[in-house]
């Protein structure tokens, strides 16, 4: 075993000691072989063989550092990140990413996570080899660790590629690549503000597509390997300014359909966003609303930035029949009478919608046309 | 600096610079005329050989002083032939301590 980039004027005296070049690494390795008993050892002094070990050493190192930060700063972990709201799922994480998208980020973060053992073992064997030559052992042969040189052989000169594929992931944008508008409001599976006599505002009009016979709103048709078709509808916009001042766009009739392709997909969403509704945790409600507010401004109590107000209550109702699993809750948010907001959940099958609406209609009343547009 | 590194020199270091003192030479030229002089005596690897071609170069004991064909050929430096001969004075006058002393008789 020799070190370098091997030049043809090297490669010319090894072969006049009887040594024969058969394979390079890279820049890293150069194999040689001999079958003269008698050749002369390549390095007869072992002290030079240790310089470029302990500079190939530090190449490894590098790269093992690198390649943690690189597996820790990947995106296959941002589906859990929407535990924090509490308000979705796992699988609703994936969703916003693309299943795809997401099955390609976890063969990345496996290729990161090789990458990186493969380094820390080459780093960690190699100081050992160091210290051995410095203790005056003898050079290592070469016959060792045939099937881990094979899985190094082929991860060590993928490390660039892979370092390269890191940044194109980051430059993907998430959750845009197949959402598209359309202006086209028939044959929803659910209903829309006017079938179900809602009454309707539209304050708000900029960036949003009038609708022949209909109010503005606002659709994203999508779909994804796990759920063949994910609607995202809005509807009747008002205007507001956000704590940070800024206007922002308020739908008052929301709904998000998913027609799932296992039906244990969909029941696991629905169930998790009941159990978010049943399990409020008004301590990390406050919490949250905190960080939120600290996030914004280190100064955010001069701003009155209130993050420790209303605590929001939920009262839920269930409406479950036809072999449907229906709930309807009722948020209270905030001490204005007006301050209230309705979650219909519904799941037939592997279809549910999830439905938000601010007004003063119920929606309990229009279940019926919503079981029969989900089961159409 | 140098000096420092290079104060005593191993015996294959007193050896390459010899091959350097009166012709320049390449690597391969070095390590035939080495093996030459001592009869075989002196085997440096070719591993070796080139990591002190390339110390000394780096040190500035040697330079290459061009490329023929596929050969780097090396000329021994002002500094080269000052540490040799501090080398060669140094194995003297142990060959003439050894030799000298009444411990001998």
């Amino acid at each position: 075993m020799s070190l370098g980039k091997i030049p043809e004027e090297k490669a010319e005296i090894y072969e006049r000691s009887s040594w024969r070049v058969v394979g390079e690494l890279k820049d890293d390795l150069v194999v040689l072989t001999t079958d003269d008993p008698d050749a002369p050892e390549i390095f007869s002094e072992p002290e030079h063989l240790i310089k470029p070990l302990k500079r190939l050493a530090k190449k490894h190192t590098a790269y093992w550092i690198l390649f943690l930060i690189m597996f820790m700063l990947s995106r296959v972990g941002s589906p859990f990140m929407y535990s924090m709201l509490g308000m979705a799922t796992f699988v609703e994480g994936i969703l916003d990413i693309g299943t795809a998208y997401y099955i390609l980020l976890c063969l990345m973060a496996v290729l990161l996570l090789l990458e990186f053992v493969v380094h820390l073992r080459s780093c960690r064997h190699l100081k050992k080899l160091i210290k051995h030559i410095e203790r005056g052992g003898e050079l290592p042969t070469g016959e060792h660790y045939k099937a881990k040189s094979k899985i190094g052989a082929v991860l060590i000169p993928l490390s660039i590629p892979v370092i390269i594929l890191w940044f194109v992931h980051l430059a993907i944008p998430m959750g845009e690549v197949y959402l598209h508008g359309t202006n086209d409001l028939s044959g929803l599976p659910f209903p829309t503000m006017q079938e179900i006599n809602i009454d309707e505002y539209n304050y708000y009009v900029d960036g949003l597509k009038k609708v022949e016979g209909a109010s503005l709103a606002n659709i994203s048709k999508s779909h994804d390997l796990l759920a063949p078709t994910m609607i995202d509808f809005s509807q009747d916009c008002s205007l507001f300014e956000n704590i940070t001042g800024e206007d922002e766009n308020s739908f008052e009739y929301n709904v998000w359909y998913y027609q799932m392709r296992f039906e244990k997909d969909a029941k696991a969403a629905v169930d998790r966003m009941i159990y978010n509704f049943e399990h409020f945790d008004a301590d990390e409600y406050h919490q949250n609303a905190r960080a939120l507010a600290e996030s914004i401004s280190e100064n955010f109590e001069e701003y009155e930035i209130d993050y420790d107000g209303y605590t929001p209550t939920y009262d839920i109702r269930n409406l479950s029949r036809d072999g449907g699993e229906i709930k309807l809750v009722n948020e209270k948010y905030g001490y204005g009478e007006d301050d209230t907001r309705q979650w219909l959940i519904m799941r037939f099958g592997s279809k549910y919608i999830r439905v938000s609406y601010s007004g003063s209609s119920d929606l309990g009343e229009y279940t019926d046309l919503y079981i029969t547009k989900l089961k159409a | 600096m140098a000096r420092r590194k290079f104060q005593t020199l191993t015996e294959p270091m007193f050896y390459i610079l010899m091959s350097l003192q009166r012709d320049d030479r390449c690597g391969i030229d070095i390590s035939a005329y080495i093996a030459q002089k001592s009869a075989g005596r002196v085997a440096i690897g070719p591993g070796t050989l080139y990591a002190l071609l390339g110390d000394f170069e780096q040190e500035s004991v040697i330079h290459c002083i061009g490329v023929e064909g596929k050969r780097k050929i090396y000329r021994i430096s002002e500094l080269g032939r000052s540490l040799y001969a501090e080398e060669l004075n140094r194995l003297k006058r142990c060959i003439s301590d050894a030799e000298g002393g009444d411990d001998n008789e």
